[in-house]
């Protein structure tokens, strides 16, 4: 028996059992690969938050390429959030990614105030602190101008409510204010700290600048809906430093590689062709002849300015208020915007260090003869799109589109130039334009800034056209009175509207007959209910949205949904479009608020995650949550 | 060896013996072994019952066969012996392994537990040793993922459970834990991580003994926290008395073809709104009437449609090769076998090799053979190469091939590189060319895992044991990715090189008592034991992001700075444990269990966590012949039984505290951040309560048994990742949450139905099993937990419906019960299908039975065997179809080889409240896109699938070849057979697409398919010879 407890002893009061209970055996459950409060810094978060929000490839081609330029129009892609439909894949994507930058830029702003709590903050760290203010202001107008209503105190570790957009504008506006105001522009930084900014090298009068310039963007926002706030904030920043210098531009450069710095418009496959919308606004605006800016090569390409092109109404759309609806244009134009020819380059201009030839595995962007085929599939007639300009018009073409190779393809379409796609630019958010153009506008509704209409107007576009680097055609472009597609001229005093028609003449693609065409301007019941082409506001918003190109497609959508401008043309509805219900071959020459992207619709994982906060949404929304409800700054 | 062997049977006076032996009705039985009495010298009978054998005079004769007594007879002289062998009416008396290793009585055992012998699973022809107990248990469901020959297969037991964990039984082997991961780690619609199988496929199947399947809480309470969803319980061999040396060959080939694959048109060729072109990516284009058109390299072809998914794999090969000895020498035993395996899949380029090495000695010494020692070594080498890409993603070959226009011919994209070095494709998309992908987007892994086990045993006095075991599950994993230059995602090329460390170590020790008749008939047995568990892993990766040296496969070739990334975890558990056993007269029994454990995940406060079990079986045949009450002839055995456990479970490590991660920008700068979850310290165990009753009934001499089991069981705080708000800073966060039921039936029927030793003999197992399950409560005010999905589809578990409940949009209808057109589809103005904004209710993903019915034939020598299993019901959405449909592919888009223009049997709104039948035709173009292309899935309802499938999974032929073909060699026995897997799908519902190949293994939303590769059948040829 003896024998028995000593084993019994052994077995459970033994070794085993003691090594159980001792405090040394469990204390393993700290990560040893984990950082302390001490051991983490204000900047690593702001750093992390501003590489992040650069964007990956996989979350620009959702978020910037297919819903920011596809919905201002900056690019062609027929479909997607342009007709009306989205994509929650993309969406999770954009929501997930956005919320993480907004988070590393919250923790920027809790770790600074917990570090000076503790008394263990450097000299910058207050600075930093409303530095990540002001950069998470503007992460959160890229959220609430995507979806609409949102949170303005999350990130503390539960759901948190959603305000509406007129709240969360307020605060921005607030933060902003307030956040500029503290920054010490006096305090040294150690030189080791730059690095940490990718922006402004936390230059802090540059980051006044910007936060300054920001206000009055988001000020403008209100301009239709709140006009006393809007009025009242844009006066009280548009008499402090603003961003109105080259040197003061807020951009990050791209690099090479497959990261977060790597360009927002690199993936081949996206070819980025000019779009009607854009194509309308530069033909003939600013009376810069072609032949001036174009290789005597392509000079045999211009046509007479009354000429409208070949007509092929059974390959193009036409149920839409396209001026240019139903046309080939078999060469260039005489007149164009300057900047045209530098953002986007003319099919077969292959020695142009800016022609893009992607994508790279085929020859598609060499190739640019292209059929269009009768009803059979047999080829009707072959054309040669070099040195040609098109820009088709977006919509369901039903059958035309697939007789028509030449509309949607590669090398027959002037495509995005290849700086701004192979990771060697700087990507811009905020450029000196935007400040002068934004002055222009106050200055036309009448509010109180240091500077005229006038001034502010051409200011803007020559920061545009420095840019661009045309700005040898700065002084006759101001004083042009040439209309566009969409009847806007570019000198500020030159109000006076265009005709109502102008004769031109067309060559009938199938039987090659010439014939007479009363050109119309398109008319954009949007604005002034259709009774202005070509004021004030027109040219400033004209100017604004071609000088945002290519890299500030939210703020060009961003106008036009506050102001219905400028001019879009409708989606061609040869078939019924089934996302833009409004829109039918009965009103497709109207041009409505109703048939063009509103916002994005919330990831389909909120209503899960956050069903409290997605129901104050909705509330706040005032419509469903589907990409043609407004938002409340929004032209309705 | 062979010469040594006949000389010592030559060499010794003997005398000859001749005889047959018969059963009770006189046939002779072939096959019975006759050894000399404590040797190994011995024969068989033949077909006939024959024997003849070279002995000794004045030895003893043993004649022994399986189900009957076993005989002994002394021969003085050479002559005739006849016997007769009769039935062994004791084979009531089974034995099983349970938990902790403990052989016991089936019959005293209170809870449903099954056995599957190795035989069985060998002959089955599965690779992958959870694929071979498909329909072989009740309740026991097998989840493929039909991600190749190195794919993983899930085992779910009585239904899922758990929200977030991966629902599968922990797998012991040989007293020891084996980490059974399944699955890939990203199971997104997009982009997923490879699927690196499950842990389990490391074993060799020809290495198993027998596998217990413990099916619910009770069986498994003793194994805590990790056996809430039962055990598996594998038992390799051990060393046998074998006649002859005791050496085993044994050989299989095996091919493998396409099984199944989704049904295509084959009428309309590439194209849109009947256009040929040969740049677009659908076949909407014109009907192929034999014109010729110029194909996309600008060649005149005759306009056909091919049969790519044929042309394109291969058929597959697979080699499996076993040496294995085992004997019995005197109180020692050993079993050591070597296996190697080669699969060559029908996926070209993809292929799994695997070595399994395994030593096992058992050996009884000391004085009266008191002390007990039995060692293990195993170890694994498994490597894979190229496993199948899944998701919606570029890379994913079978969504090529699939979506390929039907009248490009696949065998024109191979070679697949042209003379630029770039990847060929058809158009400028940036799809990844099959042929390509196979070579020039390579993945590789390989793993080295030790399995060991030690075990000393003591008989203390006859009635009380002690043991100690120690064992580990140890393994180093290596991966590595090459992506060569000339591709359209990253021209530049990638590389990646990861390694992974897992150990976990086993102590326990045991002390058992056991005294039968203690006081009148009452026995009693008891066992306290404990054990600590120390688990840890740690992982280190790179990648050199796109490459600066174009095919330089290095880390530093990177244009960026790599990416670096590490990871480590530590866990450890230790555990008391005890187990009461009471026995009445061998026919009524109680046990009770009871562990705690404590956890080093969890707080100081709640670490410690202890759960109890309680069962009872009543043998009442037994009891009643006892009583002497006699019972009918017809009537052999009966019990019934009751149980009742709970189970607790622990926390992964770190998940208590939030902490802050460093990581460094593209340019090499400092980021930090917090994790994605937010921590709560205070979390608990979780619990999992489980209720059983059963009946097991046997009838006629035992040819007729029926097993019923009713359960019930409840997950309650599961540690789950309850989603939050990104806007909160966290994605999740981990709380204690959910009552999951799962409540069932299991019914086994085993019929041994024509019994004749000399003859036929024809055995029958079915096996049903039903599974409610129901999500009596979630957390707070939470009625949904997302499980999986996309889109609009979404796999839910609801609070009130059931785990997996399947909701997405739906075909618009008019709602108005008042209308003649209630019920029928609302169209349109332009008469097209609409979808609900809102989602519907759209199924379940849960089979409502699942059925197993195995035969086996056996005539002399020959066995033939087949074995038909279903799924029954269920509901599945196919994204796959959904694609094909839109892209003009699918056979569904060209009815009868015509794309008419069609009119939808519908209703349009007039707008007042009332309806007129829809006359407006629409194209089949525009009606699929409508059905098929609306947001990224189409109208959900429309690819909504009856998942019940019911399929002749394999049939198998084996002939034991007569012992008298080699008499006189030294062979002891050879055994050839066929097998065929995957026979015949005798019923599906999705369009060709095999409701096997289900999307993932690690998601518990199994009722998605996407694009997974087709499922193949493999037929086999195995040869078996013992020495």
């Amino acid at each position: 028996m003896k024998k028995i407890i000593n084993i019994a002893f052994i077995f459970i009061t033994g070794g085993l059992l003691l090594a159980s209970c001792s405090e040394d055996f469990f204390d393993v459950n700290t990560n040893p690969k984990a950082a302390s409060f001490e051991q983490v810094q204000v900047e690593y978060f702001l750093n992390n938050s501003i590489t992040g929000a650069q964007m990956d490839p996989h979350v620009a081609e959702r978020q910037f390429i297919l819903y920011w330029k596809t919905g201002s129009r900056q690019h062609r892609v027929n479909g997607v959030i342009a007709t009306g439909t989205y994509n929650d894949g993309w969406t999770i994507d954009n929501y997930g990614y956005l919320s993480g930058w907004l988070k590393t830029a919250t923790l920027a702003i809790t770790v600074a105030q917990e570090k000076m709590a503790a008394g263990v903050e450097f000299p910058y760290t207050n600075n930093l602190m409303q530095i990540a203010r002001i950069w998470r202001v503007y992460l959160m107008s890229e959220f609430t101008d995507n979806y609409g209503p949102m949170p303005i105190d999350g990130f503390q570790g539960e759901n948190p409510e959603f305000k509406d957009v007129k709240t969360v504008y307020y605060f921005m506006l607030e933060e902003l204010a307030d956040a500029v105001s503290k920054i010490d522009v006096n305090v040294q930084n150690p030189a080791a700290l730059a690095k940490y900014d990718k922006a402004y090298g936390f230059d802090y009068n540059k980051w006044v600048k910007y936060g300054n310039s920001m206000r009055l963007r988001l000020a403008m926002r209100l301009s239709e809906v709140d006009a006393a706030k809007a009025k009242a904030e844009f006066e009280a920043a548009a008499s402090r430093p603003l961003l109105t210098d080259a040197a003061d531009i807020f951009a990050v450069a791209e690099k090479p590689g497959w990261d977060a710095l790597t360009g927002v418009m690199t993936r081949e496959w996206n070819s980025q062709p000019l779009s009607a919308t854009l194509n309308n606004l530069y033909i003939g605006l600013g009376g810069i002849h072609t032949e001036v800016q174009v290789p005597e090569a392509f000079h045999e390409k211009i046509k007479p300015a009354d000429y409208m092109g070949l007509h092929f109404e059974e390959h193009y759309g036409v149920y839409t208020n396209d001026p240019t609806a139903g046309f080939l244009y078999d060469g260039l134009y005489p007149v164009m915007d300057p900047r045209a020819y530098k953002a986007f380059i003319i099919p077969g201009w292959f020695n142009n260090p800016d022609f893009n030839h992607y994508p790279s595995w085929t020859q598609d962007a060499f190739n640019t003869t292209r059929n269009l085929l009768d009803g059979d599939g047999n080829v009707l007639t072959s054309i040669n799109g070099a040195g040609t300009w098109n820009a088709a018009c977006l919509g369901a073409w039903g059958p035309k589109s697939a007789r028509n190779q030449f509309a949607f393809y590669v090398g027959t379409n002037p495509r995005l130039a290849h700086g701004y796609r192979n990771s060697s630019s700087k990507r811009v958010f905020f450029g000196p334009w935007e400040t002068h153009l934004l002055l222009a506008e106050a200055a036309v509704r009448g509010w109180s800034i240091p500077v005229n209409g006038k001034t502010a107007y051409e200011n803007g576009i020559a920061a545009s056209f420095a840019y661009f680097g045309v700005s040898q055609y700065l002084q006759d472009y101001l004083g042009s009175e040439s209309y566009n597609r969409a009847g806007t001229s570019v000198k500020w005093e030159h109000t006076a509207e265009p005709p109502a028609t102008e004769t031109k003449y067309y060559i009938n693609g199938y039987t090659g007959e010439q014939g007479t065409h009363t050109f119309r301007y398109p008319v954009n019941h949007m604005h002034h209910n259709g009774q202005t082409k070509n004021d004030l506001l027109t040219k400033i918003i004209t100017q604004k949205y071609l000088a945002q190109l290519p890299w500030l497609p939210l703020e060009a959508w961003n106008d036009h949904r506050r102001l219905g401008l400028p001019f879009f043309e409708n989606p061609s509805v040869e078939l019924p479009i089934t996302t833009l219900p409004t829109l039918t071959q009965a009103n497709y020459m109207e041009s409505r608020s109703s048939f063009f992207p509103q916002r994005v619709p919330y990831p389909s994982t909120l209503e899960n995650s956050n069903p409290v906060g997605y129901a104050q949404a909705l509330g706040h929304l005032g419509g469903p949550d589907a990409v043609l409800t407004h938002l409340w700054w929004a032209k309705k | 060896m062979a010469m040594c062997f006949a000389f010592t049977v030559s060499a010794l006076a003997q005398i000859n013996v001749t005889g047959r032996v018969t059963d009770t009705d006189g046939l002779g039985i072939p096959g019975v072994t006759v050894v000399l009495r404590g040797t190994t010298t011995g024969v068989t009978t033949d077909v006939d019952g024959n024997y003849s054998i070279s002995v000794p005079a004045g030895s003893v004769l043993q004649f022994s066969f399986i189900g009957m007594q076993t005989r002994e007879i002394t021969v003085t002289q050479a002559g005739v012996y006849n016997v007769v062998l009769a039935a062994d009416q004791l084979l009531l008396e089974e034995f099983v392994v349970t938990a902790l290793g403990i052989v016991r009585e089936k019959k005293s055992l209170g809870y449903a537990m099954q056995e599957v012998s190795g035989d069985a699973l060998v002959q089955t022809g599965e690779n992958s040793l959870a694929n071979t107990l498909t329909g072989k248990v009740s309740g026991l469901e097998v989840v493929r993922s039909s991600t190749g020959p190195a794919g993983s297969s899930k085992i779910v037991l009585r239904g899922f459970s758990s929200l977030t964990g991966d629902n599968q039984p922990l797998v012991v082997v040989d007293g020891i834990p084996m980490n059974n991961f399944t699955g890939a780690g990203n199971e997104g619609y997009w982009n997923r991580d490879l699927d690196f199988g499950n842990g389990m496929s490391d074993l060799n199947p020809e290495d198993i003994e027998s596998i217990s399947v413990l099916k619910g809480a009770s069986a498994a309470a003793l194994y805590g926290s990790r056996a809430g969803n039962g055990v598996i319980l594998i038992t390799t061999k051990t060393g046998q008395r074998k006649p002859g040396l005791g050496i085993t060959f044994s050989a299989s080939l095996g091919t493998e073809s396409v099984f199944t694959h989704p049904d295509l048109q084959n009428s309309f060729g590439q194209g849109d709104e009947g256009i040929f072109d040969p740049l677009s990516n659908m076949s909407w284009g014109p009907q192929i009437t034999g014109q010729m058109v110029t194909d996309w390299t600008g060649k005149q072809v005759p306009f056909t449609a091919y049969d790519n998914v044929g042309n394109y794999f291969d058929p597959g090969v697979s080699q499996n090769y076993a040496l294995s000895f085992q004997q019995q020498y005197d109180k020692a035993s050993i079993y050591t076998s070597f296996t190697r395996r080669d699969d060559q899949s029908v996926i070209p380029g993809t292929g799994l090799a695997r070595t399994n090495l395994l030593t096992r000695a058992v050996a009884n010494f000391g004085a009266d053979e008191r002390w007990t020692i039995d060692a293990k070594v195993q170890y694994i080498n498994a490597s894979a190469k190229n496993r199948p890409i899944l998701g919606f993603n570029f890379s994913n070959t079978y969504y090529n091939i699939y979506t390929l226009p039907r009248s490009i011919d696949i065998r024109q994209l191979n070679p697949p590189v042209n003379e630029l070095g770039q990847m060929v494709w058809f158009n400028a998309r940036n799809d990844i060319n099959p042929y390509w992908g196979e070579k020039y987007d390579l993945n590789f892994d390989n793993r080295d895992r030790f399995l060991l086990q030690g075990l000393v045993k003591y008989a203390v006095t006859d009635w009380l044991n002690a043991e100690v075991q120690t064992g580990t599950d140890l393994f180093t994993t290596n991966y590595e990715t090459k992506l060569y230059a000339g591709g359209r995602h990253n021209p530049s090329g990638s590389y990646s090189l990861s390694k992974e460390t897992f150990f976990e170590h086993n102590f326990s020790g045991m002390l058992t008592g056991n005294k039968d008749n203690l006081i009148d008939r009452l026995g009693v047995s008891a066992t306290l034991g404990a054990n600590v568990m120390m688990q840890e892993s740690s992982n280190i990766g790179a990648n050199s992001g796109p490459l600066e040296v174009p095919n330089l496969f290095a880390i530093n070739n990177g244009i960026s700075n790599p990416g670096v990334w590490e990871g480590f975890y530590q866990k450890r558990i230790a555990s008391v444990f005890g187990l009461v056993q009471f026995n009445w007269a061998g026919y009524f029994f109680v046990d009770a269990t009871m562990r705690n454990d404590w956890s080093s995940t969890l707080s100081i406060e709640n670490r410690s966590y202890f759960y109890p079990s309680l069962n009872s079986t009543l043998v009442f045949s037994e009891m009643l012949e006892s009583m002497d009450v006699l019972l009918p002839r017809w009537f052999t055995f009966g019990k019934i039984r009751a149980s009742f456990a709970q189970v607790g479970n622990s926390l992964d490590a770190y998940q208590l505290f939030n902490t802050y991660g460093i990581g460094r920008d593209p340019l090499g700068n400092t980021v930090a951040n917090i994790g994605n979850v937010l921590f709560d310290p205070n979390v608990r165990s979780e619990l999992i309560t489980s209720r059983e009753f059963g009946v097991d009934l046997r009838f006629f001499q035992n040819r007729l048994g029926i097993d019923f089991t009713w359960y019930r069981q409840n997950a309650t705080n599961q540690l789950i990742n309850l989603p939050m708000d990104p806007l909160s800073g966290f994605g999740a966060r981990k709380i204690n949450a959910g009552d999951i039921q799962n409540q069932g039936i299991e019914l086994m029927l085993n019929g041994r139905i024509l019994q004749n030793p000399a003859g036929l003999n024809w055995t029958a197992q079915l096996n049903f099993s039903r599974n409610e399950n129901s999500i009596i409560d979630l957390y707070e005010d939470i009625e949904m937990y997302f499980l999986g999905g996309f889109d609009h589809l979404r796999v839910e578990a609801v609070v009130g419906g059931g785990y997996g409940d399947i909701y997405g949009s739906a075909f618009r209808r008019v709602t108005d019960e008042s209308s003649p057109h209630f019920g029928r589809m609302l169209l349109s103005a332009n008469g097209y299908p609409q979808a609900t904004t809102e989602r519907e209710f759209l199924g379940n993903q849960n089979p409502t039975g699942l059925l197993g019915f195995t035969n086996t034939f056996s005539y002399k020598g020959l066995t033939f065997g087949f074995a038909v299993d279903g799924r029954l019901g269920g509901s599945i959405f196919s994204s796959t179809q959904a694609y094909l449909q839109r892209l003009g592919l699918a056979a569904v888009t060209a009815p009868d080889g015509k794309r008419d223009q069609m009119v939808v049997d519908g209703v349009i709104a007039n707008g007042d409240g009332t309806y007129s039948e829809n006359n407006i035709p629409i194209g089949a173009q525009q009606y699929w896109w409508t059905v098929a292309f609306t947001g990224n899935l189409g109208i959900n309802e429309a690819n909504m699938y009856d998942a019940t499938s019911i399929r002749l999974r394999n049939i198998n032929l084996n002939y034991n070849l007569p012992r008298r073909w080699f008499a006189g060699m030294p062979i002891q026995g050879v055994n050839t057979g066929v097998a065929l897997n995957n026979v015949w799908l005798i019923r599906s519902h999705i369009h060709g697409l095999d409701p096997e190949s289900v999307y993932g293994t690690r998601t518990n939303a199994i009722g998605f398919e996407n694009s997974a590769p087709p499922t193949s059948r493999i037929f086999l040829f195995n040869l078996n010879v013992s020495f």
